[in-house]
């Protein structure tokens, strides 16, 4: 232990006691002085401003916070990554892509009220197997989908109402669910409701005299016993699986055939989310 | 002190000299405890970095385990130092802001130890083995019982003491302390009660333990360390703080804003989408509070064109606030949801923010805080101004080398790992030497914080120097007469 | 200094209240659990229980039946054995690593005959037997050593990236 530090300091004597000395670091220090009252500096809120905007623009980044009812957001594609070059997906008929789009929206919609096989429970909910509107008259059974039904069905017999399906559907789910339910479940129309076709109808039941109110079997009598315009599509016609859009025939290969010649190309898929 | 002291002065000495004394013992153990910890810490973190670049060190040893050796570090440096120093300093300010002695210095020492006890036996249960594996809060279940109960027990006094003080007003400081004693017990509470005692869904599990980690940064260790600023600034310097008003815009920013913020950690997690969101948000907000806090401090210290003093509790502080404004900068920089928020998710930037927030910015200020406690509670003073140098270089080129190094690696980490066509291995690569450096920064501050255990050591056992003036950065060229700028350390 | 402002009863309640104001949170924590513990209402709720019973159950019994004792004691026999085995030369030509000179040999003696390529990573266990050769992959695997890619071709139908079957998969769409 070092001897004691005498200081040279004229204000200590050399007596200093040891009480002096354990109080000489409290008694040389200083008192805090009373707070200012200066104004906030420009800066200094500018800069709290532009944090501000920053943590704003953060919080308006997540779009709609509490939509429950996508799974994914909204724009959410994985991309390839630079350099790479995205290959399509192979076509497939038509038929097979309208349905494979037409099963989902009825796995979405359809199954929680007429089954798992369409059949009703024959009480509130109608069978669509073999129903006279669902395999009939195109636009007659696309008023049914998008608007709903009240009163009498195509047997004539009275179910419950059907809650319109129509808000926030595409023309795409429109024109699958109708080719899906007339050529699944045991009915076997075999045609294509297209996109053209879907897109007519939206406007045709956005253009009733009723509009926004479930359709009857008076009015659909009435109204609407018409195929809906579009060009007929075959059901084997190529068409992109994700477009719906029919592709030029050129090289595709048959997608059946098992691909064990080729080795498949390692591209990313861009998945877009319909 | 060159005339005849005043008789308000002498009273004020006195006063002064009556609570030091009265704190020494609890004051002096939690600082050096800490200390002690801290050394734990930092060479836990040498093996714990020198394992990201080199796996193969010490794998023979199942307690040197990454999954062991790295929570082990975390949690010593945490609870075993940023809590010690935190008591040490939060007791020892409160009682001189409310101008009380400690009537319960023998209480706070036993829970002091008690709080050490269940450290050790928390640290001892990691490195065996049963770390419950929530990041942060890796002490077995037991273990935070025991914490919460000696927090009491060190804590409620200041409240006592706050309660039954002379004056009307209430130093900013104050706001700050009690702010972080009140909110401690609540999130520590919550999200240990949560988690380990009741069940819930699993993934929201993960998201308290996201928010618990942000809370312990910034509503206990920043708030103690913004009370400690705002104590030691005008009072180092005699010059007051510019702007009440700011003071209270930034307290109460911070104690709007703080709690939200610590999902982002969590961004793409299947929570709410909304959770993440307000965390990133929040976090970017809180540049507010820190950069105000940092912007009133500094300008007191810089207010006249005085030449300041080389105080070595000031330039911790000054280093601390420095450290206070780059992560200010940081929260906003690492949280934008298009860009850096997914880039830094998953890289050592996180780790690299939590080591600027504990070191960079908190322990500076307790660094600060503990040079200018510790000779007036032993009354002695500081052995050797080279000793504090080094301490505060070495630390210094440390900690800025970890922050960057950690900041700007986990973007190339990010980078790295967003490019996905290359195998995996490459991030590794990539990160290698952002960890190496890492490795390095770390022993220098194992360097520089042996230096600070050695001196503080020396000053417990009461083997600093007897005298009149303080050790200051020049001392060695010192104006030896107590006048001047030198009065007031 | 106002006799008032510092007594012993100040302290008393003082202390009373700021341990109060500590514990405020935890216990409104725990009023709230309380008063929202109720019977599972969902599925997810049902579920969650018979989850936990069963992890419950799963942990007992893996704790009865795996005690370390048995292990350290099981280690040295194994070891022995394995230390003992002499390894065995390789027969079908499954097991052959790729790219080892046997491989190669094998490729060299088969150019003739266009063999199904054997799938890259099958172990090649020393002195065990094969079970059965693994099924011929749908999916060759490109050259340069990379695993096939899985591609979306082989998953849904549309384009939701569902996750496509691994590479073995015989079923195409």
């Amino acid at each position: 232990m070092s001897e004691p530090y005498q200081p040279n300091d004229p204000a200590h004597s050399a007596a200093a006691t040891d009480a002096s000395l354990d109080q000489a670091a409290a008694a040389r220090e200083k008192s805090i002085p009373e707070n200012g009252n200066q104004p906030i500096s420009l800066w200094t809120t500018v800069i709290c401003g532009a944090v501000l905007i920053v943590a704003g623009l953060i919080l308006g980044y997540g779009g709609n916070r509490f939509s429950y009812n996508s799974l994914f957001r909204d724009g959410y594609v994985r991309t390839a990554p630079p350099g790479s070059v995205a290959t399509p997906l192979p076509p497939k008929p038509a038929l097979d892509a309208y349905m494979a789009r037409g099963k989902k929206v009825f796995e979405a919609k359809c199954i929680v009220c007429h089954g798992p096989d369409a059949k009703g429970n024959g009480v509130t909910f109608p069978s669509l197997v073999g129903s006279a509107w669902a395999n009939g008259e195109t636009e007659r059974f696309a008023m049914i989908v998008l608007n709903g039904l009240q009163g009498p069905a195509s047997n004539g017999k009275t179910y419950g109402v059907m809650t319109p399906q129509g808000i926030g559907m595409t023309a795409e789910e429109l024109a699958g669910i109708m080719t899906y339910v007339r050529n699944h479940f045991g009915n076997t129309k075999g045609d294509v409701i297209t996109t053209e076709m879907a897109k007519a109808a939206i406007n045709i039941s956005a253009a009733r005299k009723n509009s926004g109110q479930a359709v009857t079997a008076a009015e659909l009598t009435a109204d609407h016993v018409n195929a809906l315009p579009g060009k007929p599509v075959a059901a084997t016609t190529l068409v992109d699986p994700l477009t719906l859009e029919p592709v030029p025939s050129a090289a595709a290969p048959p997608v059946t055939a098992p691909p064990a010649a080729g080795a498949p190309a390692a591209a990313t898929p861009a998945a877009k989310v319909p | 002190m060159s005339s005849a002291p005043s008789a308000t002065a002498l009273s004020d000495a006195t006063l002064r000299a009556g609570i030091d004394r009265s704190l020494r013992h609890p004051v002096m153990f939690f600082l050096t405890s800490g200390a002690a910890w801290l050394a734990v810490s930092i060479l836990l973190a040498i093996v714990a970095s020198i394992k990201v670049h080199y796996p193969g060190f010490m794998d023979e040893c199942p307690y040197a385990s990454y999954g062991r050796v790295f929570p082990a570090h975390i949690n010593t440096l945490i609870y075993g130092w940023g809590f010690q120093a935190a008591f040490g300093v939060v007791i020892w300010l409160m009682a001189r802001m409310s101008r009380q002695q400690c009537r319960a210095a023998g209480t706070i020492l036993t829970a002091g130890h008690v709080w050490n006890f269940g450290v050790l036996l928390g640290v001892l249960g990691i490195l065996g083995g049963a770390g419950t594996g929530m990041p942060w809060m890796e002490f077995p279940r037991f273990v935070w019982p025991a914490l919460v109960l000696s927090y009491f027990a060190i804590v409620v006094w200041s409240f006592i003491q706050f309660r039954v003080r002379d004056s009307d007003k209430s130093y900013i400081a104050q706001w700050y302390l009690l702010a972080a004693m009140i909110w401690f017990p609540w999130f520590f509470i919550t999200a240990n009660g949560l988690l380990h005692w009741s069940t819930g869904h699993p993934v929201m599990a993960a998201g308290i333990n996201a928010w618990f980690r942000s809370a312990v940064v910034f509503l206990f260790f920043i708030p103690v360390a913004l009370g400690a600023a705002y104590y030691l600034a005008p009072k180092l310097t005699g010059r007051p703080i510019p702007s009440l008003t700011l003071a209270r815009l930034g307290f109460w920013s911070l104690a709007v804003v703080a709690p939200w913020a610590g999902m982002q950690k969590l961004a793409g997690a299947p929570l709410p989408v909304f959770l993440p969101y307000l965390g990133a948000a929040a976090t970017a907000l809180l540049a507010v509070p820190l950069a105000t806090a940092a912007i009133n401090i500094l300008r007191t210290i810089f207010s006249t064109e005085e030449k300041l003093p080389k105080s070595p509790a000031l330039h911790f502080t000054l280093a601390g606030l420095i450290g206070l404004l780059l992560l200010a900068v940081a929260a906003i920089a690492l949280n934008l949801p298009g860009s850096s928020l997914q880039l830094t998710q998953f890289s050592i930037a996180g780790y690299g923010f939590d080591i600027l927030a504990i070191y960079g910015c908190f322990s500076f200020i307790m660094f600060g805080a503990v040079y200018f406690i510790v000779p007036r509670i032993t009354c002695r003073e500081w052995l050797s101004s080279r000793l504090i140098n080094m301490h505060f270089f070495f630390s210094a080129y440390g900690i800025v080398a970890i922050a960057f190094g950690a900041l700007f690696g986990g973007f190339i980490q990010g980078s790295a790992q967003e490019a996905w066509l290359q195998p995996w291995e490459t991030v590794t690569e990539v990160v290698r030497p952002y960890a190496a450096v890492s490795t390095f920064a770390w022993c220098v501050i194992l360097f520089s914080n042996i230096f600070f255990f050695f001196h503080l050591a020396l000053m417990w056992l009461r083997l600093g120097r007897r005298g009149a003036t303080p050790t200051m950065l020049d001392s060695a060229a010192a104006d030896l007469t107590a006048t001047g700028p030198q009065a007031g350390h | 200094m106002d006799p008032t402002r510092d007594n012993p009863i100040l302290r008393f309640n003082t202390f009373w209240w700021a341990l109060w104001t500590f514990l405020i949170f935890a216990v409104l924590l725990g009023a709230i659990l309380i008063a929202n513990r109720k019977p599972p209402t969902n599925l997810e709720d049902a579920a969650a229980v018979a989850r936990y019973e069963t992890k419950q159950r799963i942990l007992k019994a893996q704790a009865a039946a795996l005690s370390s004792a048995e292990i350290e004691a099981a280690i040295p026999t194994v070891a022995a054995t394995l230390h003992a085995s002499k390894p065995a030369a390789v027969e079908t030509p499954a097991q052959v690593v790729p790219g080892s000179p046997t491989a190669l040999q094998l490729a060299a003696a088969t150019a003739a005959a266009p063999a199904a390529a054997a799938p890259n990573g099958a172990p090649a266990s020393a002195g065990e037997s094969p079970a059965v050769s693994p099924p011929v992959p749908a999916v060759t695997p490109e050259t340069g050593g990379q695993d096939a890619r899985p591609t979306p071709e082989t998953g849904g139908q549309d384009a939701r990236p569902t996750p496509p079957p691994p590479t073995g998969s015989p079923a195409q769409p």
